[in-house]
């Protein structure tokens, strides 16, 4: 890769190559999906969470490694359980007899990408846990605060089955994800392709992420995220990712909409997908496209959609066809 | 009875503010009602479980609650009289022979709640206590047959209740606590553990609803009374005389003389009347003849009726009146029912676009804005004279409307630009290469404020005129 200019044409180009060779690079090992992929990614250059929902076997540890694997970071999993403790996520202080010190041993939190697997199975104190780090990329362990590593991001998976003895996530943490990914099965042809990539020529059962070769740096990350801020709003974008986040608020069969921080995240995930276009401006079909995974979270249907077996998506996708596109 | 020392605002009121008052007269003194309650229904529960048969032991417990609602009803009559409870107080009511009517002949009435009063408070013999009855409530029992029937599907509903909540958090699934529930109601098999404590539930339930009961039926006596004999007028006087006693001692002194002077006027009054009375057009007598349906029309019409307890005179222009606004407020409800059908229904309903997400015409489809009819000349003047974007978007959504007119594209206002390429991807080459040539121009000045060149503005016009616009 080449260094980094001050052109932006240069940066938006470099941008580009980069995402879609991230983006190769995963679909190498994580079969079908794309969407998936493709929120995953823009979602970890924009600097936000993902919330992926989808039942147990669909690889989700798989693409984070497989993300990892690309610029070489560091990943940690945390499997979420009812008696798992704030203390278990963010470390904590213990007492060293050999020094009479206390020192800091820090959690699984420190690295670039963690995997927060069920993350509905644990306790509202300890999703709490997460908050900080979320909004300040910062832990406080005692008194002492820690910056985590950059970049950093938050995978928390959700089992949409068995959920009995589960914490539903508070409104608050909700938000602070800035998309929810939905894992699906995959069809007849990539389930093929995924056994035969995971069972031919070797005794396994799983995908390995070796063949990965790193195709970024960590530096190159932090470029990469520098250069959305090359990619421009037009005002009427702007105001069109507006209308959609406000239009949850008032519309029918919807009891909660999204708060503005949607369309802070609508926003910043429309810049990535100009950007992966190589586009320096954002235009009225990146909003769209992002609008769903921004917004699908953020959002609570009144009880008589519910029961009538409505799901967010329909409901929003109905809502966005009912708000006008900027046409002036 | 004292009836300055009431602890109830006496009015008179509606039946079911009566019933209302003794709810709250209930929850007032809910401790020592229930405790009167419970210190003599207590022995008979523990006599019933020295009987064999659950249905005897019921039947034991449920005839001696006449028993049992006489201490409730002592209590409360000392109680709201302001009285000192005592046990003289409350065994004085059990007293009245006819309470072995209650326990005998009478145990099934329904009127026990409102003629229990009358016989436990009121020191009469037997058959004045039966005109006082027929005189107080002048055969208006409904209340009476109310609080029974609701008493009773209280008490049903709480023994159910107890019973359902014991199995259910016992048993550690929903079939075992089903099966006990049901198995337990069945009281041919039941057990003598069982039975002890479906007895103890029936006693819970007995306990809570005799408060209600007894409060209600004593209310309604209290109301009764009010009406008829004018007891908040008795108090308000009482309450007067209290307050102006000097006062009301000057009146009377004073009134022999009234007196005097009132029997003066009386004899001079008798006589104007009796002049009066005897004048001609006072003994003058006309017969007027109408067909018998309107002569039995205007008796309905001007007939005066004596509506007993409620003290109300009725007619039928009164019931028609009644009528109408019966009929009024059934057509408001018919409205107001309909309105929210069909606010549900445009919400939520089979047609509705939040179901089938089908778009309406006016907000969803293409709007066919007013294109000027000089369209290319506008779009070029308005280039020429540097109102770049405004030609542009005039461009672009002349382009969109004469694609959705001519192609049926069914292209919709909420597409983006990319959405509207994907529909025209089925139109012909030319066409579809011109609009992706507008499309593309537009999308750069539009969000990317870069302007196009002349010549490829005007290239773009001319494939618009020419592929699009033309027909």
């Amino acid at each position: 890769m080449n260094s980094e200019t001050n052109n932006p044409s240069e940066e938006l180009a470099f941008a580009a190559d980069a995402l879609n060779e991230i983006s190769s690079s995963i679909r190498r090992v994580f079969i079908g999906q794309e969407s998936v992929v493709n929120d995953l990614l823009r979602c970890f250059v924009a600097g936000g969470h993902v919330l992926l929902e989808g039942v147990p076997g669909l690889g989700k540890t798989l693409l984070v490694r497989a993300l990892a694997a690309c610029f070489s970071g560091e990943t940690g999993r945390i499997q979420f359980t009812p008696d798992l403790m704030p203390s278990d996520i963010t470390g904590h202080s213990i007492f060293n007899m050999k020094d009479s010190k206390f020192e800091v041993r820090k959690g699984p939190i420190f690295t670039n990408l963690l995997l927060a697997d069920e993350i509905n199975r644990a306790p509202a104190k300890t999703q709490a846990a997460l908050l900080e780090v979320m909004q300040e990329q910062s832990v406080s362990i005692d008194d002492v605060t820690f910056q985590v590593t950059s970049p950093f991001m938050v995978l928390a998976t959700q089992n949409p089955i068995e959920q009995d003895g589960t914490y539903p996530l508070p409104e608050a943490e909700l938000d602070r994800f800035m998309i929810k990914s939905l894992i699906d099965y995959p069809d007849e042809t990539t389930e093929a392709n995924i056994v035969e990539l995971t069972t031919k020529g070797k005794h396994s059962t799983s995908l390995n992420v070796d063949v990965i070769e790193p195709c970024v740096t960590i530096d190159e990350i932090g470029r990469l995220r520098r250069t959305t801020t090359l990619v421009e709003v037009d005002e009427s974008v702007l105001s069109y990712a507006v209308r959609i986040v406000r239009a949850t608020r008032v519309a029918p069969g919807i009891s909660r909409g999204a708060s503005p921080r949607a369309s802070i995240a609508t926003i910043a995930m429309a810049r990535v997908a100009a950007m992966q276009e190589a586009r320096s401006y954002v235009i009225p079909d990146d909003v769209k496209s992002v609008s769903l995974p921004v917004l699908r979270h953020r959002i609570a249907l009144t009880t008589d959609l519910e029961i009538e077996g409505k799901n967010t998506d329909t409901v929003l996708e109905d809502l966005l066809s009912e708000i006008d596109a900027p046409r002036s | 009875m004292q009836i300055e020392r009431l602890q109830v605002v006496l009015k008179p009121r509606t039946m079911w503010e009566s019933a209302d008052l003794g709810t709250k007269l209930a929850m007032r003194w809910f401790l020592p009602l229930s405790l009167s309650w419970v210190l003599l229904a207590l022995p008979f529960l523990l006599i019933s479980f020295q009987f064999d048969r659950f249905v005897i032991q019921l039947l034991f417990l449920w005839w001696f609650k006449p028993l049992y609602e006489r201490a409730v009803l002592m209590t409360l009559s000392i109680l709201i009289f302001d009285g000192r409870i005592t046990l003289g107080g409350v065994l004085k009511g059990f007293a009245d022979s006819r309470l072995w009517f209650y326990l005998t002949f009478f145990r099934l009435s329904w009127r026990r709640s409102e003629n229990t009063p009358i016989d436990a408070l009121e020191d009469l013999d037997f058959n004045t206590q039966s005109q006082r009855r027929n005189w107080l409530y002048a055969g208006d029992t409904r209340i009476a047959l109310i609080v029974s029937l609701f008493g009773l599907m209280i008490e049903a509903i709480i023994v159910l209740a107890i019973i359902s909540l014991f199995y259910f958090l016992t048993q550690s699934d929903f079939n075992s606590a089903y099966s006990g529930v049901l198995k337990i109601l069945n009281i041919n098999e039941i057990s003598k553990e069982e039975s002890i404590f479906l007895l103890i539930a029936v006693f819970l339930a007995m306990w809570v609803s005799a408060i209600f009961y007894v409060s209600v039926g004593f209310a309604t006596y209290i109301d009764r009374r009010t009406i008829k004999e004018g007891w908040d007028l008795e108090l308000g006087f009482k309450k007067i005389v209290n307050r102006l006693g000097v006062l009301a001692l000057g009146v009377f002194l004073v009134l022999p003389n009234v007196d005097l002077i009132a029997r003066e006027s009386d004899a001079e009054t008798d006589a104007i009347l009796e002049n009066v009375l005897d004048a001609p057009e006072f003994n003058q007598t006309k017969t007027i003849t109408v067909p018998e349906h309107l002569s039995q029309y205007f008796q309905d019409m001007f007939k005066v009726e004596d509506d007993g307890p409620t003290r109300y005179r009725v007619g039928i222009g009164s019931t028609i009146f009644a009528w109408i606004l019966k009929f009024l407020l059934i057509g408001a409800l018919i409205v107001a029912l309909v309105f929210f059908f069909y606010k549900f229904y445009a919400t939520y309903g089979i047609g509705s676009s939040l179901r089938t997400g089908e778009k309406s015409e006016p907000s969803q489809t293409v709007r066919i804005r007013a294109l000027p009819t000089n369209l290319v000349q506008t779009i070029r003047e308005d280039w020429s004279n540097g109102r770049i974007r405004d030609a542009l978007a005039l461009l672009y959504s002349a382009a969109v409307v004469y694609i959705d007119k001519k192609f049926s594209c069914d292209i919709l206002e909420s597409d983006t630009e990319g959405e509207c390429l994907r529909k025209t991807s089925t139109i012909d080459t030319e066409s579809r290469d011109a609009f992706q040539e507008v499309t593309r121009i537009w999308l750069r000045l539009a969000y990317g404020n870069s302007k196009p060149s002349d010549e490829i503005f005007e290239s773009a016009l001319l494939r618009f005129e020419k592929h699009i616009v033309a027909p």
